[in-house]
C-alpha cells in the first residue's frame, strides 16, 4: 500500500508574480477534511492543486504517495472533483449518458457499462432522473448527477469546491448527507471547500486559508470559533 | 363618497422564451419517424428550393409543411413561434430584396427561405435535441477514416448545445438586473454581465472536463 493521504513539501503557487498560495508543510490523513476562509484566500487553489488542475511553482504535492506533477493523469483516476457550478459541469443530453461518459474509457461493453450507470444512479437516489433532460432537472439534481458522474469512477479522494453554494438548504443537506454516507461506505477520503460553516463543523479537520497561507488548523469547533470572531471583529466600522 | 375600485394592469410577465427542448407534444408518425430520415429529407428539400428557384415550388413546400404539421397534430401557435422570433431579420431581408431586386424574384427569394426555415422548424419540433445529435455523430463518423478527431467535434457540439439555454438565461437575467437599476437601455449593463458569465462557465466546464479526464466523445 502506498502511503495515504495528501502531502503539501514547500509548496508555492505563482501567477506571474503574484503569489497565491504557500503551503510549506501539510499532512492531510483525516477522512473528512473542510476548508473555509475568504472569497480570494486560496481555498480553491489548494483543493486544485491535489487533483493537479493547477500544478504548484515551487515544491511537491503528493496524493496518496503519487506526485501530481510526475504522475498527473494517474492522480486524477484516483481523485474526483465536484464544482460549485452544477449547470457548467454535466455535458451530454441526459444524466444517464452523462455518468456513461465518465465509464467509457473503463468498460468497453456498452450493456455492462449501462448496468453500472443505472447501479451508481440508484445508489444515489437518483435513479429516476436517468433519462431525463440535464438541463431541465433541478440545480439540486444536477448537482447530484455531477457527484454521479465522479463517484462511479470509484475515486479514493472526493474534493468538493463549495459544493453547495447553489443550492437551496434542504437539496444542500441531501447533497451532504449523500456524499458523506457514501464517503464512509467505501473509504474515500473528502476535502469540501465551503461557505457553509455548518456544513464545515461536520469534518474532522479544518483549514482555514486567508491571504494566500493556512491561518488555522486544527479542530472545527475552534477554527471555526476563532473564524467568527476574526470575521465580526474585522466588518465592525472602524 | 364612493372611490370606484379599477382592477390595475400590472405588465404580464413574459415567460423565458425555450430554446431547446420546445418539442411538440405527442407521438405522432412524424413524431416516431427515424431522426435520420427526417434529416435526409429536410436536407432534400433545402437543397430542391435553392436549386430549383421556383415561387410555385416554394409555396408547396411551405403547403406540405403546414399540411404535415396538422397531420401530426402540431399546434400552429407552435410553428408560427418562428415567425414571432425573427419577424425583425425576415423583415429586413424583405426590404433589403425589393430594394435591389424586382418585385417577382425580391418573393421568390423571400418564400423560399420562408420554405427553408419552416421544413426545418418542423424538424425541430418533431425531433428531440437527442436524436439529432445522434445523426450528427454518424455524419461525422466516416471523417475519423481521415483523421478529422471527430471525437472532439461531438464534444463541442454538445458544450455548445449545453451553452445555448444558459446564456439565454443569462441573458434574460441581465435584461432584469439591468432593469432593476433602471439602466434597461445601456447596452453596457445588459452585455457585460453575460460576457463575464459566459467566460466563468466556458473556464468551469473545461474545468471540470478535464477533472473528469474527458477529450473526447466516440
Amino acid at each position: 500500500m502506498p502511503p495515504a493521504g495528501i502531502t503539501f513539501t514547500g509548496v508555492r503557487v505563482l501567477a506571474g508574480e503574484r503569489q497565491l498560495l504557500e503551503v510549506p508543510d501539510l499532512h492531510l490523513t483525516e477522512q473528512r477534511i473542510s476548508v473555509i476562509g475568504p472569497n480570494g484566500g486560496g481555498k480553491s487553489t489548494l483543493l486544485q492543486l491535489m487533483n493537479s488542475l493547477i500544478e504548484p511553482s515551487y515544491g511537491h504535492v503528493s496524493v496518496n504517495g503519487l506526485d501530481t506533477i510526475d504522475a498527473g493523469s494517474d492522480v486524477r483516476q484516483q481523485v474526483g472533483f465536484v464544482f460549485a457550478n452544477p449547470a457548467a459541469q454535466l455535458v451530454m443530453p441526459t444524466p444517464l449518458e452523462d455518468v456513461e461518459l465518465s465509464l467509457r474509457g473503463r468498460i468497453k461493453n456498452s450493456r455492462e457499462r449501462r448496468a453500472a450507470v443505472r447501479d451508481c444512479l440508484e445508489h444515489l437516489g437518483i435513479a429516476d432522473l436517468a433519462e431525463r433532460s440535464s438541463h431541465e432537472i433541478s440545480a439540486g439534481q444536477q448537482q447530484l448527477v455531477a457527484l454521479a458522474t465522479v463517484v462511479v469512477l470509484k475515486p479514493r479522494l472526493l474534493l468538493l469546491d463549495e459544493p453547495t453554494t447553489l443550492l437551496d438548504r434542504v437539496n444542500a443537506g441531501r447533497f451532504m448527507h449523500t456524499v458523506e454516507q457514501m464517503c464512509t461506505a467505501q473509504q474515500i477520503q473528502i476535502v469540501t471547500a465551503t461557505h457553509d460553516l455548518q456544513l464545515a463543523a461536520r469534518a474532522q479537520r479544518c483549514l482555514m486559508i486567508e491571504d494566500g497561507a493556512i491561518s488555522l488548523d486544527g479542530a472545527p469547533a475552534e477554527v471555526i470559533t476563532e473564524y467568527i470572531r476574526r470575521t465580526d471583529h474585522a466588518s465592525l466600522p472602524a | 363618497m364612493s372611490t370606484v375600485l379599477r382592477r390595475r394592469r400590472p405588465r404580464p410577465l413574459q415567460p423565458r422564451d425555450q430554446v431547446f427542448g420546445q418539442r411538440a407534444p405527442g407521438n405522432s408518425f412524424l413524431h416516431r419517424a427515424p431522426a435520420g430520415l427526417k434529416v435526409t429529407v429536410l436536407a432534400a428539400v433545402a437543397l430542391g428550393v435553392m436549386i430549383i428557384r421556383e415561387p410555385q415550388l416554394n409555396l408547396a413546400v411551405l403547403a406540405a409543411v403546414i399540411i404535415v404539421s396538422a397531420a401530426a397534430r402540431i399546434p400552429a401557435g407552435m410553428l408560427l413561434t418562428l415567425l414571432r422570433r425573427i419577424w425583425l431579420l425576415l423583415a429586413a431581408m424583405l426590404a433589403a430584396q425589393l430594394a435591389f431586386n424586382d418585385l417577382v424574384t425580391g418573393l421568390e427569394v423571400f418564400s423560399r427561405v420562408l420554405a427553408g426555415l419552416f421544413s426545418a422548424h418542423l424538424l425541430i419540433l418533431s425531433t428531440t435535441t437527442h436524436e439529432l445529435l445522434g445523426v450528427f455523430r454518424a455524419l461525422l463518423k466516416p471523417l475519423r477514416l481521415l483523421g478529422v478527431p471527430t471525437g472532439k467535434i461531438v464534444l463541442a457540439a454538445l458544450v455548445t448545445l449545453r451553452a445555448i439555454p444558459y446564456l439565454a438565461d443569462q441573458f434574460y437575467l441581465a435584461g432584469q438586473q439591468a432593469r432593476a437599476r433602471g439602466l434597461e437601455r445601456s447596452i453596457r449593463a445588459r452585455t457585460v454581465p453575460v460576457l463575464l458569465s459566459a467566460v466563468a462557465y466556458a473556464r468551469d466546464t473545461g474545468r471540470a472536463l478535464c477533472a473528469r479526464g474527458i477529450e473526447e466523445i466516440n
